[in-house]
């Protein structure tokens, strides 16, 4: 059973059309990378996957029944979303704002499998030591760091046994190079276990290192779908994102690699 | 606190090199040893408010007196007079559980809406109760004798506090509508719109004061600076049900409040009904900030810097701030109820006065202790 499905979802705000006619299917295990130019409309699908938004056309289904079908907290079960950016100015610390994810599976009192899975998940981030930091004193890459460890936390330790799904939008934004690597092997390492991840990225390179599929957006249509050596050609990416480059196998495992052209 | 010093949870299985690592113990045990605190606190500012004043009552006679009266006969071996008890049961008793009850829904109303509009500035009077309370409040003072001549017959001395508290609650419900566009209430929205509605009743109220004579003037100025003096029996029992609703209530409300500073989008993606939340807590505050103020008129800061004052001690986690901040806000609006019938005796200090004098130097001396990192203070 695919775990999540898109079929010709559409989204208008004010006459703008962000989204158009985009489908595809997206099963366990899966890590597909959405890349496009600014302002091609892949935040807003990822809100739409994830039920922010409303659709203005098309469904939605997250574990085979439409999102709709689901209540706000099946669906804080089925998936967890990490936002582009976070707006927490109050004094938590760092592992309160992890244990946060935990909201959808307890019911108000933390329980000591919850500190786990939070002192877990912020250990694999790699920020164990800003545990008890408070969060407004963090650097932004921190930050992001800590409120990707929340989202995994809300997946928690079965979330691939249980097949859920994970919404990162652009979860290497102000990270160095090495926390960018970290991070993506981490989203890996969750879709071995059996999560379904979607990742907006804007390196095209880490996209073709990491993903399975790659989903191409030009002007909210889907331009292109496929495995990164099928979508990463020097043509289509000249046509999406009006760049000139070349595509080179990677020294260590040919996937494709991409050079700009000056 | 070193985190070396903290109790550790060990990751079994894990990762091999997984550290071991501590459980967040010093805020909760802070929390823990805060809210054990404030409670004591509490029963010391009880006794006190029971106790002191033109007849002295010493904590034995009191706790003497209520057996007496609740089991119907003497039970501890502690003398008081007639007149003590007189004074106790039908003066302080409920002068004091008012005050209680007014300080912790003032509190607790005050930290739900700086969660609610993640603004740790906020305070209730933002959604309007307070000038809608205070305009009908006025409406009854200045034309009670003429215009409102029927109503004032149909519930005599129980106008006032009626009319302030259906006039906060239609406020509050008016704001609540503007903000509220296809289903969503735009939290900033509802702060421009608190704006405009306070400033209209803000002018409509100062007509009516225009208009007032000076016995009104006097009514009018009274009940802007608040006070407990009109406690009995009747208005507790009035008052008692709709602040008591709201302090249950509230609390349960905690752990979406957290899911909220993250944010709108981040909580309901944490399946929090994030509408829902909003609905309620306007809800809850309106009842408990409508009915405090219908009865103890507009009493000032309780509302904004108790919360403050709990989070700098225990964090922001509302788990703790909530049930910390009714304490708090009981305790410190007995000791003010205390200070301003004693200061001035025979007289009476309104009781907005004590607060705001004692709030005001204070919340500026927080503010200048946190000057340098006040951006990352709650």
């Amino acid at each position: 059973m695919m775990r999540l499905e898109a079929h010709h979802v559409s989204f208008k705000i004010k006459g703008k059309t962000l989204v158009n006619d985009v489908s595809f299917a997206l099963q366990r295990g899966e890590l597909l990378a959405v890349v496009g130019p600014n302002g091609a409309g892949k935040s807003t699908l990822l809100k739409l996957l994830c039920g922010e938004l409303c659709l203005w056309g098309g469904e939605v289904k997250l574990a085979g029944r439409r999102l709709s079908e689901w209540s706000v907290r099946e669906r804080a079960h089925l998936r967890a979303m990490l936002p582009q950016s976070s707006t927490l100015t109050f004094s938590f610390t760092a592992l309160e704002v992890v244990l946060m994810g935990r909201i959808p599976h307890n019911n108000g009192v933390n329980q000591p499998t919850d500190y786990q899975i939070a002192a877990a998940t912020l250990h694999r981030v790699g920020m164990s030591h800003l545990a008890e930091r408070l969060y407004p004193t963090l650097s932004g890459g921190e930050r992001q760091q800590v409120q990707l460890a929340r989202v995994l936390a809300q997946l928690g330790e079965d979330g691939g046994e249980r097949g859920r799904v994970l919404l990162l939008d652009e979860p290497t934004a102000s990270l160095d190079l090495a926390h960018q690597h970290n991070t993506l092997c981490l989203a890996r390492e969750y879709a071995a276990m059996g999560v379904a991840v979607v990742a907006i990225l804007h390196d095209l390179n880490l996209a073709a290192q990491y993903a399975d599929r790659i989903l191409m957006l030009k002007e909210g249509r889907l331009k292109e779908i496929g495995t990164p050596e099928q979508v990463l050609t020097s043509h289509t990416i000249k046509d999406v994102f009006a760049a000139p480059v070349v595509v080179i196998p990677h020294p260590q495992n040919q996937r494709p690699m991409v050079v700009p052209m000056l | 606190m070193s985190i070396n010093a903290l109790p550790t949870v060990e990751q079994e299985g894990k990762s091999p090199d997984a550290a071991a690592l501590p459980l967040p113990l010093s805020r909760q045990r802070r929390g823990r040893v805060v809210l054990t605190g404030l409670m004591l606190l509490l029963v010391v500012a009880l006794l006190a408010g029971v106790g002191i004043g033109a007849v002295p009552i010493s904590p034995p006679q009191v706790m003497a007196i209520l057996l007496e009266k609740v089991m119907g006969q003497p039970i501890l071996d502690v003398p008081y007079e007639t007149r003590q008890a007189a004074v106790l049961l039908t003066i302080r008793l409920p002068r004091v559980l008012l005050g209680i009850l007014v300080g912790a829904g003032l509190a607790v109303s005050g930290a739900a809406i700086q969660g609610l509009f993640r603004n740790p500035l906020a305070a209730p009077g933002l959604i309007g109760i307070s000038s809608g309370a205070t305009l009908a409040a006025v409406i009854v003072i200045v034309l009670g004798a003429t215009v409102l001549e029927g109503l004032s017959q149909v519930l005599g001395r129980f106008t006032l506090p009626v009319a302030a508290f259906l006039g906060g609650v239609v406020t509050t419900w008016l704001i609540y509508k503007l903000s509220n566009q296809g289903g969503t209430t735009q939290v900033a929205t509802m702060l421009l719109a608190g704006v405009a509605i306070n400033a209209l009743s803000g002018a409509v109220t100062g007509i009516l004061t225009f208009m007032a004579t000076d016995e009104q003037l006097r009514s009018i100025t009274f009940w802007s600076l608040g006070s407990l003096g009109g406690a009995s029996w009747q208005a507790l029992s009035a008052a008692a049900p709709l602040i008591l609703i709201s302090l249950l209530a509230i609390p349960f409300l905690a752990q979406p409040l957290n899911a909220l500073l993250l944010g709108e989008a981040e909580a309901g993606h944490l399946g929090i009904h994030v509408e829902r939340v909003k609905r309620w807590l306007v809800l809850w505050v309106a009842l408990a900030v409508g009915a405090s103020v219908a009865v103890s008129g507009a009493i000032g800061f309780i509302g904004l810097v108790v919360p403050h004052l709990l989070r700098l001690t225990v964090g922001p986690d509302h788990r703790l701030v909530l049930p910390g901040s009714a304490l708090l806000g009981a305790t410190l609006l007995l000791a003010a109820d205390l200070l301003a019938r004693t200061i001035v005796v025979p007289a009476e200090l309104p009781i907005g006065i004590v607060t705001s004098l004692i709030g005001g130097p204070f919340f500026l001396w927080l503010l200048l202790r946190n000057r340098g990192h006040y951006s990352f203070q709650s």
